[in-house]
């Protein structure tokens, strides 16, 4: 049989091919429904273990750790969703959002003194003191969350990683460059003092470089000057609090 | 008098009496005492002290002389003190006699004011306002009498029983007799159509 | 005492080059010079001699203020009413010494500490010896037990000026006398 050349044909071919397109459609229809299904079924699963386990989230802090990671896994942020179930349910965002608050009114209230640096431990250990022991057990891990979710106000609380695995908080306005997060940690090994000689031989910059970097440090107000028998060095006291 | 402009107001005038300047005096030479007193207190107790040693090391004439100073210090604390006493009782008394003296003339101001109001009213006034107080009272009792004898116990009495007699006599009386039963229907009659005021049958 | 953690932290005898460290650095100097002198009670002092004591420099960490420091530290207080430069001289040749009275109590705070006590003692119109006043047995509690002489007298001319007092002044010989009002 010849194949079809003619109008007939023509008109055979459309049909054929609106009728792949609807099965395809439907195929399509299915399977984005069984899909959907199969994520609500995900979703319910997992509010459902969340619910359950409620109180051991928001209580113990390596519980929450691993149930953020799960979450992380499957891509769902319990924490990007202020609104809606997962705050409702779990009161974790919540508990991310007071935690933030708090560092911050930390970070503040120790401005005075530090010029805006401080220890994240040191932080942990004032939100422990401030809040009494029938509230949950916060970590670390969870300070660092809240912090990074701070940063949609910008980079005006920022963490500086330490040599010796320690976090330091830096809660300025402006946010400082690479360098002076370099020099910060430079003095976290040197008692919280640097002078200019100390820098060059450490860090290999050019005296304008160094004036640079503690000249900003300096109208920050996150080092303090001292001079003695004509010899210069900056002190951070944020490296002073008991 | 004290119009001029740009001038310098005058001090206020002192409020310090010739007295205060005498108790002050009296008062300054009492804190010398005072302090004389404590200078010998104090070297009293380093003498006794000294005394102590010298009793230890043998030199018991020198202890001797140093406990006769000591006695003479002891009498001069005593005179002191007698001097203290007397000048603070002196200071006190003129205090108080200030006071007093105040005192006086406040109650010479009051029994001046209480002169000048006297003399603002005569007896013959005094009298005139008594006896148009007395009048004033006769008058309120006249009254009073008048409206209690109205109405005492007895009149009250006869009162509730007028009261009595009234209400007693405006009540309709009970029939005695027996009413027919056509008087009744019509009364009935009557009553359902509502339009006259019923008759009662007699 | 107890001295603040900033007195261990060597830059604080560095007058700090920025506005806002330097008023930080400033305030807690004004408040640990008045509580050192009021925990010693001292009313006064002499900026060199002062310059070697334990205020003023701190042997652990081999600090201590310099001149300047200490007199931009009394500058501040000054601005404060806690403190004043004593003159040299009178009128327009009058100078700054290095002497300073210090005023752990503002003068106004002073002469309202005296007044009440006149009142709760009933002592007004009652003529005192300025001895009686601070330096008696009776008054060993009040807080102007011991006071500097002339910072009482500069607390009485505030009560002079207000009419709550006048100052009695017999002869050379002796101190004045108040009478309160």
């Amino acid at each position: 049989m010849r194949k079809g050349f003619g109008i007939g044909a023509i008109n055979k071919k459309a049909l054929q091919q609106s009728k792949f397109e609807q099965k395809a459609n439907q195929l399509s229809e299915n399977e984005m429904s069984q899909l959907s299904r199969q994520v609500d079924t995900f979703k319910k699963n997992l509010e459902e273990f969340a619910f359950k386990h409620k109180e051991e989230i928001k209580r113990d802090a390596s519980f929450r750790k691993q149930f953020q990671d799960m979450c992380a896994n499957v891509g769902v942020d319990p924490l990007s969703t202020s609104k809606g179930f997962w705050s409702e349910m779990l009161g974790v965002s919540d508990f991310y959002y007071e935690l933030a608050v708090q560092i911050i009114e930390i970070c503040t209230s120790m401005q005075e003194r530090t010029g805006g640096l401080i220890y994240l431990d040191q932080v942990l250990e004032r939100i422990k003191k401030t809040r009494n022991r029938f509230v949950n057990e916060v970590s670390l891990d969870d300070c660092k969350r809240a912090i990074k979710k701070l940063n949609i106000f910008g980079s005006a609380f920022t963490l500086i990683s330490m040599n010796n695995g320690r976090f330091m908080v830096q809660s300025l306005p402006e946010g400082m460059g690479i360098d002076h997060t370099e020099v910060v940690q430079l003095a976290e090994m040197n008692d919280g003092i640097v002078d200019k000689d100390l820098i060059r031989s450490n860090l290999k910059w050019e005296s304008f470089r160094i004036e640079n970097a503690l000249s900003l440090m300096i109208k920050e107000g996150i080092v303090w000057l001292d001079l003695n028998s004509n010899k210069s060095s900056y002190f951070f006291p944020s490296f002073f609090i008991q | 008098m004290g119009i001029s402009f740009g001038k310098k107001k005058s001090a206020p005038t002192s409020r310090v009496t010739e007295q205060d300047k005498a108790i002050l005096q009296l008062k300054q030479m009492r804190d010398k005492l005072k302090q004389y007193r404590n200078k010998i207190e104090t070297k009293l107790v380093n003498e006794r002290e000294i005394a102590k040693e010298l009793v230890k090391s043998g030199k018991l004439d020198k202890a001797k002389l140093l406990l006769k100073k000591k006695r003479f210090y002891e009498n001069n604390i005593a005179k002191t003190d007698q001097s203290l006493d007397n000048l603070d009782q002196m200071i006190t008394n003129l205090e108080y006699t200030q006071i007093e003296h105040k005192v006086v003339e406040c109650l010479k101001v009051g029994n001046e004011s209480l002169k000048n109001l006297h003399e603002m009213l005569t007896i013959d006034q005094i009298e005139d306002i008594m006896d148009d107080t007395k009048e004033a009272i006769e008058h309120q009792r006249q009254i009073d009498e008048l409206l209690g004898n109205q109405l005492n116990e007895e009149s009250l009495d006869e009162i509730n029983q007028e009261l009595e007699e009234i209400i007693a006599s405006s009540m309709p009386e009970v029939p005695t007799h027996e009413i027919n039963q056509k008087v009744k229907e019509k009364v009935k009659e009557k009553e359902t159509s509502r339009a006259r005021v019923p008759v009662m049958a007699d | 005492m107890e001295f603040p953690w900033q007195y261990n932290f060597p830059p604080f005898f560095t007058l700090q080059p920025n506005e806002d460290t330097k008023r930080k650095q400033l305030d807690a100097w004004s408040d640990l010079v008045l509580a050192y002198c009021k925990f010693n009670r001292i009313f006064q002092f002499d900026v060199n001699e002062m310059q070697t004591s334990e205020l003023f420099s701190n042997k652990k960490i081999d600090r201590k203020c310099s001149l300047d420091l200490i007199c931009v530290i009394i500058d501040e207080l000054v601005g404060r009413n806690k403190a004043e430069w004593q003159m040299h001289g009178i009128g327009k040749n009058s100078r700054r010494n290095n002497k300073c009275f210090i005023y752990w109590n503002a003068l106004d705070e002073w002469a309202r500490i005296i007044y009440d006590y006149v009142v709760k003692n009933g002592l007004q119109n009652t003529v005192c010896t300025i001895y009686e006043l601070i330096d008696s047995e009776e008054v060993k509690k009040e807080p102007f037990y011991r006071l500097d002489r002339q910072i009482f007298l500069k607390s009485i001319k505030i009560l002079e000026n207000s009419r709550k007092a006048e100052l009695i002044h017999l002869d050379d010989e002796n101190e004045p006398g108040i009478k309160f009002f």
